[in-house]
């Protein structure tokens, strides 16, 4: 096990050496993120809705679409220039490839989430104060679970024509129960609610972490082999 | 016996399996509307009930069977699973269109709103965009081998989406309980009310058959066009 | 004094049909399609 861990750390090197080389569709990305929360605030009716009732839903909504994003292009990369084929013929358990592609767009979808985040605060004028180690956990909780899922849905994606419409329609569903229970706990974060309010969906959010990232690493090699 | 002669024995009968439970189902519309009591409380858009509940039963049957047949594939590598999924997902999905507009028909005039997100509601929406989903996958790829797999994988992960949605809408409900809707607590069924239930629900699962076994047929031509078009 | 809402129920009941009974017979259009394709050049 530790080799394979290994190997997946040298695979999600290799795509964080290969992003920070370009930076363009990071940047990209953070830039969609910064837009979607300004839409979102000119979205609503100021007299009628307060930004901070709204807030948590905008932040993981523009979370939501800032990881859709980055996912869609995590193996458009590799299918360019046949880079994940070679990848295959090396003697790599499967399993090792899949934590390596997840931990590249983990880091990925968090540094977007980290720039996120200031602005979010900025423009929707919420005052984290102590509420922010609660914040950081649960988007961690939350952004594994449906990140491991959309790893696997995008190397499916990008083996069709339209693989930029194919990947959210496959994983919205997929996106629900992360995206209601992260909605809940940071709701209740910002209101200073006890934990014991959102123990139960930090346990739902840990189980969907736990169950996915291990059925994900199991079929990942019926997604790449022949 | 060829594939394509199979492929001809199996839509010849599943296209007699149809026609039985269609017409089957022309009975559960004279049963269901001539001859089961008018709903006390509810009216006659009470009976939008012998449809709405075994459409929506057997659109989850057939949801489960693309999602079983899906795990075994990633075991057995048999394509008959293969075929047999696809078949099961797009009947599933014509189910359940079928349950998606007569719930909301029904609940109009009984609940007074056309949607509510009830936890089953929720969930039985969201299986369906996800079967769209796996048959918008399926209708993208074109390596027989890679369609399999693929959809196989999809199948597999919606089965154990099912239990997260639930348990995430339900908590979403019990912390926030919703106004209270007119929905009446399961009163248990009269004899004549059950009746018409369980016989719409056995002509609902025979359509099902029929449509399944003229779909695979379907899939199993097409793929012996397709292997034939390879080898040409 | 049950409510009056039958026209509700006309509209599901008709809906179901159409759904029902549309998709069945495009599925079996498609089929003879399908078989038909084969079958020529199958025997050949």
């Amino acid at each position: 096990m530790p080799e394979a861990l290994r190997l997946a750390l040298a695979i999600a090197a290799k795509d964080v050496r290969a992003e920070l080389r370009s930076r363009t569709a990071l940047l990209s990305a953070v830039v969609f993120a910064a837009l979607v929360l300004v839409v979102f605030n000119f979205a609503r009716d100021p007299t009628a809705i307060a930004a901070v009732d709204l807030a948590p839903s905008v932040l993981w909504v523009t979370f939501a679409l800032a990881a859709m994003v980055a996912l869609n292009r995590a193996f458009t990369v590799e299918r360019e220039n046949g880079a994940l084929d070679a990848l295959l013929l090396a003697p790599v358990p499967r399993g090792a490839v899949f934590l390596g592609k997840l931990l590249a767009n983990l880091a990925f979808v968090g540094t977007v989430e980290a720039v996120t985040l200031p602005l979010f605060v900025l423009f929707f004028n919420v005052d984290l104060g102590h509420a922010l180690p609660g914040i950081l956990g649960v988007t961690a909780l939350a952004t594994i679970g449906f990140v491991a899922v959309g790893t696997i849905f995008s190397a499916m994606a990008v083996r069709t024509r339209f693989a930029e419409l194919l990947l959210p329609v496959l994983l919205l569903p997929f996106m629900v129960p992360p995206l209601i229970g992260a909605v809940q706990v940071t709701s209740r974060l910002l209101a200073d609610r006890p934990l014991s309010e959102m123990l139960g969906w930090l346990r739902l959010l840990a189980l969907y972490d736990v169950v996915f990232v291990t059925l994900c690493t199991m079929v990942f090699a019926s997604v790449v082999d022949e | 016996m060829s594939e394509a002669a199979s492929a001809r024995r199996l839509v010849r009968r599943g296209s007699a399996v149809t026609l039985l439970a269609l017409l089957a189902l022309a009975g559960v519309y004279l049963l269901a509307l001539g001859f089961t009591p008018i709903e006390a409380r509810q009216g006659p858009a009470q009976k939008i009930f012998y449809l709405h509940v075994p459409a929506a039963w057997s659109a989850l049957l057939a949801f489960s069977l693309v999602g079983l047949s899906g795990g075994l594939y990633l075991w057995l590598n048999d394509r008959r699973l293969d075929r047999f999924a696809a078949s099961s997902a797009e009947v599933g999905v014509a189910f359940g269109v079928v349950m998606l507009t007569t719930g909301p028909i029904w609940a109009k005039p009984i609940w007074g709103t056309w949607w509510t997100w009830d936890a089953r509601l929720t969930l039985t929406l969201f299986l369906f965009f996800l079967f769209v989903g796996y048959l918008a996958l399926r209708a993208a790829l074109h390596d027989p081998s890679e369609r399999a797999r693929f959809s196989a994988v999809v199948g597999v992960l919606g089965l154990l989406l099912v239990p997260f949605i639930h348990l995430s809408v339900y908590l979403f409900r019990t912390l926030h309980p919703q106004p209270v809707v007119l929905k009446p607590s399961a009163p248990s069924l009269p004899p004549e009310m059950l009746r018409t239930l369980l016989i719409s629900t056995l002509a609902f699962v025979l359509l099902y058959i029929g449509l399944v076994t003229i779909r695979y047929g379907v899939a199993l031509a097409e793929e012996e066009r397709e292997g034939r078009l390879d080898a040409a | 004094m049950p409510p009056d809402n039958a026209g509700y129920m006309v509209a599901a009941y008709v809906v179901t049909a159409v759904i029902l009974v549309g998709y069945s017979v495009g599925l079996w259009r498609r089929a003879r399609r399908a078989v038909r394709e084969d079958g020529p050049r199958d025997r050949a």
